[in-house]
């Protein structure tokens, strides 16, 4: 049984189809792919999934259980995590206040326990500082761990937004154009600590990104979108030479196909 | 050397909670007590409308859920005969659960909706302590509430001793404030204020989060309403008027609401004020509303950060100073 199910999904805003009886599994453990053009439905799956909007049809299931209705903490708190395409952040919080907002649902800390303040809420809220610390040096930020945010560059800031969805410890991690913006060497090494820490912990990935290059050698798995429908499916490899996939990025050719420069 | 004598924080409350212990056995001035009293009652409403306030909520309600508390409490003495200690708890609990109810169907609306809804929820507490005049009373309101029962013949109903308890209030509010601002739930409060959505999307349950701030700062509320019922011997609707609730946001503005400190700083200022305009001959109390007003409108104008703000800033402009003489002092040599 795959871990995340959608069945006939669409959403509709006033005319627009903005997912159109959509189709995705994702298997537990994959880092799955979604790509297409611009408009192509891709935020709008993250925000179907993470209960920011409804769906008009269709079923979500995480491990079988219907998700579709829950609130957005509802479905959070069932262990699926997104990050947003702009950088969304605490910005007027340190860079360490922003990753222990992400520990909530598994800080374990009561009410009770945070109003009394006794050592074993002290011994917690100190392993959590600890465990905030040991994310922000996953990606290099430990230094600036007491920075607010909003003084970070824009990678650090993409980054951290990343860290959050970490920290929250997901079953299933979404992930909206986590790159946006970033340079190439950026875009690689980003990536990078992203697949060695997914893989490591064994959490299930969606990765949105418009630009093909940048998933290409980091999916198991590649869906592709365009006009809220699935094109086309499976690895890297066959994606990249499936033929309605360029003609939906590349527009149609009138000629025969060019195989382009890498033949 | 200098450094071990600066002043911190901690020392700084250390004094004010010790002066504030000491006060009554250097000063018997009653008029400065019940003043005090009046303030400290003032700082614990105007808290709770700034714990609120951490989770980017504006309630406007304050001052019905401590008639709330206070009528709760009176009415258990005064008809049933209840212990007043009991009651006093009672009180906090009853407005908490007012809250609670109140808060699950009015915080699903945000920001300036939820100021207008809470508006119109003082004037309908007001409305029905007017109206049902069987059990409230009327606009008449109560009189002859008695004094707190006495504890271990310890007998509680001179100035002094409401002034104990209002102070005792203070500081238990206080520290549960300082222990929210400093533990994860003050964290998850100001989370939501900042980016309500990105919370949820961490699994942060909004209406519930909010609903804790509301009810945490209405149980304190509701104790300081039984404590006001005893301290006055008398309560109607005109002591939770809207326009209390408006003073204990402009308290909270004035004082800052960034900061813990910025209502007792606020409430301290502003309930000062008045006390120190009256030492002026001749003068009319009238003009007031013209003095809170304009102080209201250049704090917001000059420094949104409230009075704690402002000085926060100065302190830290004093800082940079400082360290860039120092550099050039370093330059020069």
């Amino acid at each position: 049984m795959p871990l995340l199910e959608a069945e006939h999904l669409s959403i509709r805003f006033g005319g627009l189809k903005a997912l159109d009886k959509l189709d995705i599994q994702i298997e537990e453990g994959e880092i799955l792919g979604l790509i297409g053009p611009n408009g192509a439905g891709k935020s709008t799956f993250i925000n179907v999934v993470s209960g920011f909007h409804k769906p008009s049809s269709g079923r979500i299931t995480l491990n079988g259980e219907n998700i579709v209705g829950l609130r957005m903490d509802q479905i959070a708190s069932k262990g699926i995590i997104r990050t947003f395409q702009v950088s969304n952040l605490f910005m007027s919080s340190s860079v360490l206040r922003n990753i222990q907002v992400g520990f909530h649902l598994q800080s374990g800390i009561g009410f009770w326990g945070s109003i009394l303040g006794n050592s074993k809420t002290r011994r917690q809220e100190q392993v959590l500082h600890e465990k905030a610390l040991e994310i922000s040096n996953l990606f290099n930020m430990g230094h600036l761990s007491n920075e607010m945010t909003a003084n970070l560059p824009h990678g650090h800031q993409r980054e951290l937004g990343v860290a959050m969805a970490l920290a929250a410890e997901p079953k299933l991690l979404m992930l909206d154009e986590p790159v946006t913006g970033m340079i190439a060497e950026e875009t690689l090494r980003f990536m990078n600590t992203i697949r060695a820490i997914t893989k490591k912990k064994g959490t299930t990935t969606l990765l949105i990104e418009h630009d093909m290059k940048a998933v290409m050698g980091f999916c198991d798995r590649i869906v592709v979108l365009n006009f809220g429908k699935k094109i086309a499916e499976g690895t890297p490899e066959k994606i990249q030479k499936n033929q309605d996939v360029i003609k939906a990025y590349l527009g149609e050719k009138k000629d025969a196909q060019n195989p382009g420069p890498a033949s | 050397m200098l450094k071990n004598r600066r002043l911190t924080p901690n020392m700084v409350l250390l004094v004010i909670a010790i002066l504030l212990i000491l006060f009554p056995m250097l000063s018997g001035n009653k008029y400065y007590l019940r003043t005090i009293t009046t303030l400290a009652i003032a700082i614990v409403l105007t808290s709770g409308f700034r714990l609120i306030a951490l989770t980017g909520q504006l309630s406007i309600a304050q001052a019905a859920f401590m008639g709330v508390g206070a009528y709760c409490s009176t009415l258990l003495i005064m008809n049933l005969g209840w212990n007043s200690w009991i009651c006093f708890f009672l009180a906090g609990f009853a407005a908490a659960l007012t809250a609670g109810i109140v808060g699950f169907i009015t915080l699903r609306i945000k920001e300036i909706y939820f100021a207008i809804a809470t508006l119109a929820l003082n004037e309908l507490f007001r409305l029905i302590w007017v109206e049902w005049d069987t059990l409230f009373g009327g606009p008449a309101g109560i009189v002859n509430i008695p004094s707190p029962d006495p504890i271990l013949g310890i007998h509680f109903g001179s100035v002094v001793s409401f002034y104990y308890i209002a102070v005792l209030l203070l500081f238990s509010a206080t520290a549960m404030m300082l222990r929210i601002e400093r533990s994860r739930i003050g964290l998850i409060f100001s989370s939501i204020r900042e980016f309500d959505t990105l919370a949820a999307s961490l699994g942060v349950n909004l209406i519930w989060e909010k609903v804790k701030a509301f009810m945490i700062a209405c149980f304190f509320a509701g104790m300081a309403g039984a404590l006001y019922a005893h301290l006055q011997h008398f309560i109607s609707p005109v002591d939770f008027t809207l326009m209390d609730s408006v003073m204990f946001l402009l308290y909270g503005v004035i004082g800052g609401l960034e900061s813990v400190w910025g209502p007792a700083v606020g409430c301290t200022v502003m309930i000062f004020i008045p006390v120190g305009l009256r030492l002026i001959p001749n003068y009319n109390p009238v003009i007031e509303p013209i003095i809170f007003g304009g102080i209201l409108i250049l704090v917001m104008r000059f420094c949104p950060g409230g009075l704690v703000g402002l000085f926060q800033k100065l302190v830290s402009d004093l800082k940079k100073t400082e360290s860039q003489k120092g550099e050039q002092e370093h330059a020069a040599a």
